[in-house]
């Protein structure tokens, strides 16, 4: 016991901090630096969402594990090492007001989750997509019955009354032409759709996740000879794979993970100003009109004023025009964290400002004294 | 399309010239209301903005800039003989045959050289920006200008007289295109009459009908050249957005007091200037809710004065004023009169453009320059120390220097785009990150001193109230810093819903707190000596400068609003010559400091 408090006492050190400050700030260079050629979110995965990332053959420790110590630093010195005195007040404070800041970050890294709508003018929706995760989903019948994570799909789908092997992914990948006289990679079995004259490659992924182009090759056997064969899935097709099966029509689709609001929006107008004489936007906003069960009732989402509503949050995030239709995309946000950085930083601040007000009083003490 | 507007810009130089205004009063000229850009400014901005993009300079010989403009607009034949473009690539004065000694262009001698160019402008347009040469930048540069200042020449075309003999049937009329526009079409029917009568052989037509071709033709031109032109938004109509240049309103719009001033200035009459421009004036400001009168002199005065000019004179005096065999309080008397300059510009910036003072990547340097000088001042004027009012004076001379290279077309005042226009964040949390700028860059300059001072040995006293002084103020910095960062969050968060994304330009304002928590702590836990922690404090000039500009470099997320070329090099060596000579005063003063006790 002694023993533990011991190395607690150790761990509460303020030297813990000078000694990773320096790792800190390195990691943050690097992972700035390296957004530039990686791209935000690559660059934010390798380095700040990590515990550690390699070089090489060289372990680094990444953000989760640098702001983990951290945090068990703050804690211990908070905790055991502060020193309860009016004196000392300024820096407790502050040191607690970081530390909430850092519990706000874990619960805001652990629970947030983004995602976006689209809406055109005069529709209604209760769908979301989310801007990374895609997925194969299967309706039969226009109901949707099975969705898959892209991720997650398995060699053989088995679920249904016949069996689809997949037989290639690509998370972004390259359309290429498929020549006709390419010796044909699946022999003898026969190509339907698109898979008649498009191949896929596997190429890098794009520095914007959103903007991978991801992709299946599949082949569906037990149907008959019409429609048993090779099929190509791209995100953002035209139109969905279509098979029918005893009369059920089955429509598989790949494209951005959707999910439901238990309530649904619907865009009345998008409004775009700009300064007068040019076309620099001056506000962006859109009248909508909420749905929760039999209630409904109208509201307006600005940018830089969102509107919050049972733990979502929406905000006017961009906006398309295309043949006099327009459509408003919001991003909605899940956080559950939201408020700590909020309460962290009143009380950072009022530590940080006792604290100042403590040195700038101590010389005129001794003076007195 | 380009060809056209040569084709004009013939007619135009085939004007009578007659007009010389040199003792004209132009005050009341540069007044007018006019929108550009955004925003309702008096022409006096207009001009000026114009000149500096077309010359890189803020006269062309002798005239002023509404001078210039009031040139342009009523007298063409000689604004196109006006050495007004700036060309400085050697390259491309090579390539286009103009001569290499000269520096300013007229618009004539530019139609020539450009000609042979036009074919290529095209596939230029083609190319991503990074592919092109400077000299290709240039002539691309160099062609919108041309055209700009063509258009802005045309504005008021409609008033002034053609260079052509009427015929007979319409001699009665003013020998321009406003008094013929509702006999235009008569015009053109006429000739289309004689056209079927003689056929298109001009030489067979009478001397009448050969004037009648000449002026349908003319008129033709000109009205085809002007349409869309919307250059000069000076008419008020309706709304805030409602501003109309004169060829989109001469139809139904009274011109008549143009046309007298466009009179006045052609005939050389100082008086008629003075009180038809004086008229104008007062006719548009009735006629608009979007501006007042006070603003419009307010920023008059603005351009005229260069407050950062008079600042930043009274600011080198009191440096010098330091170190002159002169009492202190003179310094500090010159100082303060350079600060109140200083603030002076900075509220008429927020009048004028009705926001925040930090709003771009200049306004910044502006900013952060202040509050620098004001907490120098502060200390300097309590504790009398020379030290802080060098250190505060030196950093916001370098700043303001730096500050219009800043600007890549002169100082628009521009207005923000829609992401930053949130005034009660953008103040709170860019005030609050630029004040933590000031403090740390303050913090830095006095370490500065403070390492020198080590250096020289002695002064022991000073020594220990120059680190008095850093402590609170690096402690300050922080707060700043740490505060504005996390608001910064809370702004993202109440704008764009998400409170930390480790964009560059978050991150870099986190640099410079985790650089200011490391000293802290380090001094705290005694792993850093005072000589350490001084250096620490006198590198966060770097720090500050990486976070600053050096994001902007990366080009890269949300804050890439002043993203700058050509700064990676200036930054560079600031970087390298901060790391040398810090680490050169540290080796000095170590060696310096052990040598006694060897002794």
């Amino acid at each position: 016991m002694k023993m533990l408090r011991t190395y607690a006492l150790r761990l509460a050190q303020a030297d813990m901090v000078f000694w990773l400050m320096p790792a800190l700030i390195a990691l943050l260079l690097a992972g700035t630096i390296a957004q530039k050629w990686m791209g935000l979110y690559a660059a934010h995965q390798m380095f700040f969402s990590s515990f550690i990332f390699w070089v090489g053959p060289l372990p680094l420790p990444g953000g989760y594990l640098l702001l983990g110590i951290l945090s068990i630093n703050l804690t211990l010195k908070f905790l055991l090492g502060s020193e309860w005195r009016w004196s000392k007040a300024g820096i407790n404070l502050t040191h607690l007001g970081a530390l909430i800041l850092l519990v706000g970050g874990l619960l805001t890294a652990l629970t947030a989750h983004e995602r976006y709508m689209v809406i055109t003018e005069g529709q209604e929706t209760p769908y979301m997509y989310d801007y990374i995760e895609r997925e194969l989903s299967i309706f039969v019948d226009e109901h949707l019955k099975y969705k898959i994570p892209f991720d997650k799909l398995p060699r053989t789908l088995s679920t249904l009354p016949f069996t689809i092997e997949i037989m290639s992914t690509c998370k972004n990948c390259e359309i290429t032409k498929r020549a006709e006289t390419q010796p044909d990679e699946f022999g003898d079995t026969a190509l339907h759709g698109m898979a008649q004259f498009m191949a896929l490659d596997p190429k890098p992924r794009e520095k914007d996740p959103e903007a991978d182009l991801s992709g299946l090759i599949f082949k569906v056997d037990g149907l008959d000879a019409t429609q048993d064969g090779i099929y190509v899935a791209i995100e953002g097709m035209p139109a969905p794979i279509m098979l029918t099966h005893n009369e059920q029509i089955y429509h598989i689709m790949l494209g951005k993970a959707q999910s439901m609001l238990p309530f649904s929006l619907t865009l009345l107008d998008f409004v775009k100003e700009s300064y007068p004489g040019t076309d620099k936007a001056k506000a962006f906003s859109s009248d909508i009109i909420i749905k929760d069960g039999d209630l409904e009732w109208p509201a307006k989402i600005e940018m830089n004023k969102p509107l919050r509503y049972k733990g979502y949050t929406f905000f006017q995030s961009s906006f398309e025009r295309a043949g006099g239709v327009e459509r408003s995309i919001f991003s909605v946000v899940e956080n559950k964290g939201r408020l700590l950085p909020y309460i962290g930083t009143i009380i950072l601040t009022a530590g940080l400002l006792l604290h100042i007000f403590m040195i700038l009083r101590r010389p005129k003490k001794r003076k007195a004294s | 399309m380009i060809r056209l507007f040569f084709t004009l810009l013939l007619f135009l130089c085939a004007l009578p010239q007659y007009a010389r205004a040199a003792d004209f009063d132009y005050s009341a000229f540069a007044q007018i209301p006019v929108l550009h850009e955004g925003r309702i400014k008096p022409l006096d901005s207009f001009a000026r903005l114009h000149l500096k993009r077309f010359s890189g300079q803020s006269h062309v010989r002798d005239l002023s800039p509404s001078a210039w403009l009031a040139q342009t607009l009523f007298d063409p034949a000689r604004a196109t003989e006006t050495k007004l473009f700036f060309v400085q690539n050697k390259d491309l004065k090579m390539q286009l045959g103009l001569p290499l000694d000269q520096k300013l262009f007229s618009v004539i001698e530019l139609q020539g050289a450009l000609a042979p160019t036009l074919s290529q402008i095209p596939a230029l347009l083609a190319k991503e920006d990074g592919a092109l040469t400077p000299a290709q930048n240039e002539v691309l540069q160099l062609h919108d200008d041309v055209l700009q200042y063509l258009s802005l020449m045309r504005s008021f075309s409609m008033i002034l007289p053609l260079n052509i003999d009427l015929p007979e049937k319409y001699s009665d009329s003013a020998p321009n295109y406003l008094a013929l526009y509702p006999v235009q079409d008569d015009i053109l029917r006429d000739v289309k009459r004689i056209i079927k009568v003689k056929g298109d052989n001009i030489e067979r037509y009478s001397k009448d009908e050969q004037k009648l071709a000449a002026l349908s033709y003319q008129l033709t031109i000109l009205q085809n050249a002007a349409q869309n032109n919307q250059s000069l938004a000076i008419f008020p109509q309706g709304g805030p957005g409602g501003w109309r240049a004169p060829w989109q309103v001469f139809a139904h719009e009274d011109l008549t007091l143009w046309q007298n001033l466009a009179a006045a200035y052609r005939s050389n009459n100082a008086q008629h200037w003075r009180d038809i421009s004086a008229q104008i004036t007062q006719h548009a400001q009735d006629n608009t809710s979007a501006t007042t009168p006070q603003k419009l002199k307010l920023e008059i005065l603005y351009n005229r004065l260069k407050p950062y000019h008079v600042a930043m004179a009274l600011y080198a005096l009191s440096m010098l004023l330091i170190f002159a065999p002169a009492r202190f309080i003179w310094a500090q008397a010159s100082f303060s009169l350079a600060a109140l300059a200083h603030s002076a510009a900075i509220t008429a910036r927020m009048m004028i453009l009705e926001r925040p003072p930090v709003g771009t990547l200049y306004e910044s340097l502006l900013f952060v320059g202040l509050i620098t000088a004001l907490i120098a001042l502060f200390i300097a004027l309590k504790q009398q120390s020379r030290a802080a009012l060098f250190a505060g004076g030196m950093a916001t001379l370098l700043l303001l220097s730096i500050a219009p290279y800043l600007l890549q077309d002169g100082d628009s005042l521009e207005m923000l785009v829609a992401v930053l226009n949130t005034n009660f964040w953008l103040t709170i949390h860019v005030l609050c990150i630029t004040a933590g700028y000031a403090l740390c860059i303050l913090s830095a300059c006095l370490a500065h001193v403070a390492l020198f001072l080590r250096l020289r040995g002695g002064a022991k006293d000073l020594l220990r109230k120059l680190q008095q002084n850093i402590y609170p103020i690096s402690m300050f910095a922080l707060l700043f810093t740490a505060v504005g960062t996390i608001l910064g969050g809370i702004w993202a968060d109440q704008s764009w819903g998400r409170f930390w994304g480790w964009d560059p330009k978050e991150n870099g304002a986190l640099l410079i707190v985790l650089w200011l928590i490391w000293l802290q702590h380090g001094r705290i836990s005694g792993h850093m000596k005072p000589l350490h922690f001084l250096i620490g404090n006198a590198y966060l000039n770097v720090i500050v400068a990486l976070a600053w500009f050096g994001v902007n470099l990366l080009g890269v997320g949300l804050h890439s609003y002043g993203f700058i070329n050509g700064i990676a090099w200036s930054l560079g060596l600031f970087v390298a010559g901060e790391t040398l000579l810090l680490s050169g005063l540290w080796i000095m003063i170590r060696i310096r400091e052990k040598k006694p006790h060897e002794a």
